[in-house]
């Protein structure tokens, strides 16, 4: 450190303190005075030509913002869509669609914005791009927000037998979702900065959780579907689109799944980050492709069931199927 | 957060309280209106589109009873009944799917039929309940809400609760708005990163700064932790930068601290002993007022003798002379003394602090970790509990259906390999037909999605009848 580099290089006392008064920051060190220097000279400046241009300002109605703060609220919008398609069911007192699509319309909203969160940590390994990093809290948020509000319709209004109890934790399925929901809601009460704050090294570990719930998601969906393909319909009727396995929920998590899983080892990440450094981004996104394609077609899924069974409640004629 | 931060400015010219007040007015209005007339708006629209026609073709009919002695009646009890057989509900749904009904309603899903409801027959059905003649003409009436039993107490309850709860935040909203900035929070940008500062921050609320500078003796510590004892630096600090003492006298080689005073004991370190003023104001005791032991620029005593001038005053008790703005608000909630040290005025503090730092970086042994927990760990057990309560309970919940029901019922799975009908659409487990073969169960079981498309297929949700699905 500076100060006791000074002291003990023998300076007078009154030079010690002024060297000690010219610089009140604290932990201050030799290298991160130069550091800061260097700040100083050059302008700051974004690691990736992606993150730079997102950092600009332009106006926009009278405000001036910046290019990642519009993006990021425009992405983070879609995540309000399964409970914004449950609003009007709930507030117009309509326990026929919350009966019927509740758990279609907020569960499957759930399980996509799950893997949504998941999914920004991978983007960055791949991309290097963090603009968008934000995301990832906002879209927890909501995921908690939906998982509770799915947990208590699904406790009010369904018909499983027991009362609220027998339809909390009646069924093996249910006792994951709930265990799911009771790990997700005091997840989503410390997301903020003053919880932050409160625990300190402990809030990381907490919200590793997260990952906890993801493998419960799994075993909530085979013991809900198993591992057959009766679950193709996803409309009106009751008859196959020839594509059952991409209506099953389970495979379509599993697909979805592969590449986050896949880019969060660490061996792959040293791999993209050996690539990377040697300026081979296109062998890496090349590598990835065929994942991103797979999790791009079963997310499709899972989106278009979300806007089929959300509309159809939000329009209070609830689809089944 | 994210649509908080979206777009700025633009709003910031209404006062704050105005607009939240109105805000929150149209909040209120909103959801009264929608909740008023919500259900009668899309009642109509249900209603208007077209009138059933009447069918001139003499057919068998159903009009559905009332339910009675506790059971209602479901396609699958109806096509039991009428047909012999309760699988062929699909039958009874194709032929009633989307007629308009007495009441309004319409045969949408096949698990909800209403009492009074007209249900057209298949032409080989017969029992008590069948009518035979031309479909009566159904005029629409009224608006109809569906429903359930107990479903609209129940989304009243939700919607209730919503509106409690918007209510309540916008109220505490507007709360911390108008007390002012002595309950707001400082925002991110003005606070210290690392660990909460403490001038005996969770202590005694005399722990704090109290005067608006510090005199030559103190040492401000910004290290401490609650629950930690000081560091081994037990010296006074260093005289005061702009005058220096000549009493104190510089090591040779300039690397030496002020000549400190013994420490008359080790930890622990009470608040008011002697010892304790060897320490930084984080560990004095309340009403204790630090004194120079000579006016600030004139040669004087020693350290030693701020040391003794300083425990003279142990005794005196008077309460603090007032306190510096920032650091508490008379009447509000409690400002963290780190705060205060954020605001610090002047170069004085600021050299204290770094002076202190200084010697503390100085002392040979490095600040010693805590013994025991952090003081994070106690928030961290209130989440885990927070997690683990409502699991405990769960599964307390779960051995009791498991207890109750059989394992045949617990184990439920609503698709796919293995599936064993139940799920959403399953009535009560009073009125299930025990005795309903298994076969019944299987026979529509690949169907679409049972347990989402029809009522409930026959699986006995007893243990008896799930013994015998799992048998066969």
């Amino acid at each position: 450190m500076r100060v006791i580099t000074g002291i003990r290089n023998g300076a007078s006392h009154k030079d010690q303190l002024e060297a000690v008064m010219a610089k009140p920051v604290a932990g201050t060190g030799a290298a991160r005075r130069r550091s800061a220097e260097q700040a100083r000279e050059r302008p700051p400046t974004a690691k990736n030509p992606v993150d730079a241009w997102m950092d600009q300002d332009f106006k926009f109605a009278g405000s001036v913002i910046k290019r990642k703060t519009a993006a990021v609220f425009l992405l983070g919008i879609p995540a309000l869509a399964p409970l914004f398609f449950m609003s009007r069911a709930v507030i117009e007192l309509n326990s026929s669609t919350m009966n019927q699509v509740e758990a279609d319309v907020l569960g499957t909203g759930s399980m996509a914005l799950l893997i949504l969160t998941l999914t920004i940590t991978p983007v960055v390994t791949l991309t290097r791009q963090h603009w968008f990093v934000p995301l990832r809290k906002w879209y927890g948020i909501v995921l908690g927000c939906t998982a509770t509000a799915d947990a208590i319709l699904a406790a009010i209004t369904t018909s499983f037998a027991g009362g609220v109890i027998g339809r909390l934790a009646g069924h093996t399925f249910l006792l994951v979702g709930f265990v799911m929901v009771s790990l997700l809601f005091p997840l989503l009460l410390i997301s903020n900065s003053r919880a932050q704050r409160r625990l300190g090294k402990y809030w990381k570990p907490l919200q590793k959780l997260t990952y906890v719930i993801w493998g419960l998601l799994f075993l909530h969906l085979a013991l809900l579907e198993g591992f057959g393909f009766q679950n193709g319909t996803n409309g009106p009727g009751s008859g196959f689109d020839h594509n059952p396995v991409l209506h099953q929920r389970l495979y379509q998590l599993t697909a979805c799944s592969l590449p986050l899983l896949l880019l969060r080892l660490r061996p792959v990440k040293r791999w993209v980050a050996r690539q990377q450094k040697a300026g081979r981004e296109r062998a890496v996104y090349l590598t990835f492709l065929p994942l991103a394609a797979l999790y791009i077609l079963f997310f499709a899924y899972i989106v278009n069931e979300e806007i089929l069974k959300g509309v159809s409640a939000f329009r209070l004629q609830p689809v089944n199927g | 957060m994210i649509l908080s931060s979206g777009i700025r400015g633009g709003a910031g010219r209404l006062p704050r309280a105005v607009a939240h007040l109105v805000a929150a007015a149209l909040a209120v209005t909103a959801m009264v209106a929608a909740i008023c007339t919500g259900p009668v708006a899309s009642a109509s629209a249900d209603a208007r589109p077209r009138a059933a026609s009447p069918s001139p073709a003499r057919v068998k009919f159903y009009v559905v009873p009332p339910p009675g002695n506790g059971r209602a009646e479901s396609l699958f009890t109806v096509a039991a009944e009428t047909l012999g057989d309760g699988g062929q509900y699909m039958e009874i749904f194709s032929l009633n799917k989307g007629r308009l009904q007495p009441n309004g309603g319409r045969l949408t899903n096949p698990r909800i039929i209403e009492p009074g409801w007209i249900l057209q027959l298949p032409a080989d059905a017969a029992g008590p309940g069948v009518h035979f003649g031309p479909l009566p003409v159904v005029t629409p009436t009224a608006s109809h809400r569906p429903s359930r039993p107990g479903g609209t107490g129940s989304a009243i309850m939700i919607s209730g609760a919503l509106l409690a709860f918007v209510v309540t935040g916008l109220t505490v909203g507007l709360i911390r708005r108008r007390v002012g900035p002595g309950l707001r929070r400082r925002p991110m940008h003005a606070r210290t990163p690392g660990p909460r500062a403490t001038y005996g921050a969770g202590r005694s609320p005399a722990t704090r700064l109290t005067r608006p500078k510090p005199d030559p003796g103190w040492q401000l510590s910004r290290d401490y932790d609650r629950g930690r004892p000081p560091p081994d630096d037990d010296r006074p600090s260093w005289p005061h930068p702009r005058d220096p003492s000549p009493d104190w006298q510089s090591p040779a080689d300039g690397s030496g601290p002020p000549p400190t005073p013994a420490p008359p004991q080790q930890a622990p370190v009470r608040p008011g002993s002697p010892a304790a003023l060897r320490y930084p104001p984080a560990v004095l005791t309340p009403g204790i007022q630090w004194r120079a032991a000579r006016p600030p620029g004139t040669p004087g005593p020693s350290p030693q003798a701020y040391f003794d001038v300083n425990r003279r005053q142990v005794a005196v008790t008077e309460p603090p002379a007032y306190d510096w703005e920032g650091a508490r608000s008379p009447g509000g909630r409690k400002r963290s003394a780190w705060l205060a040290n954020l605001t610090l005025p002047d170069a004085d503090h600021q050299a204290a602090e770094i002076r202190h730092r200084a010697s503390a970086a100085q002392s040979a042994t490095p600040a010693a970790e805590p013994p025991g927990r952090p003081r994070q760990f106690r928030a961290m057990r209130l989440v885990v509990l927070a997690m683990t309560i409502p699991i405990l309970f769960g599964l307390i919940a779960a051995t009791t259906e498991l207890a109750l029901h059989g394992y045949g019922y617990f184990v439920f799975r609503s698709a796919g390999t293995g599936a064993t009908q139940q799920g959403p659409s399953e009535p009560p487990l009073s009125r299930l037909p025990v005795s309903q073969p298994p076969t019944a169960h299987h026979r529509r079981r690949h169907v679409g999605r049972p347990s989402q498309d029809g009522p409930p297929c026959g699986s006995s949700l007893g243990s008896e009848t799930a013994r015998a699905i799992r048998t066969n």
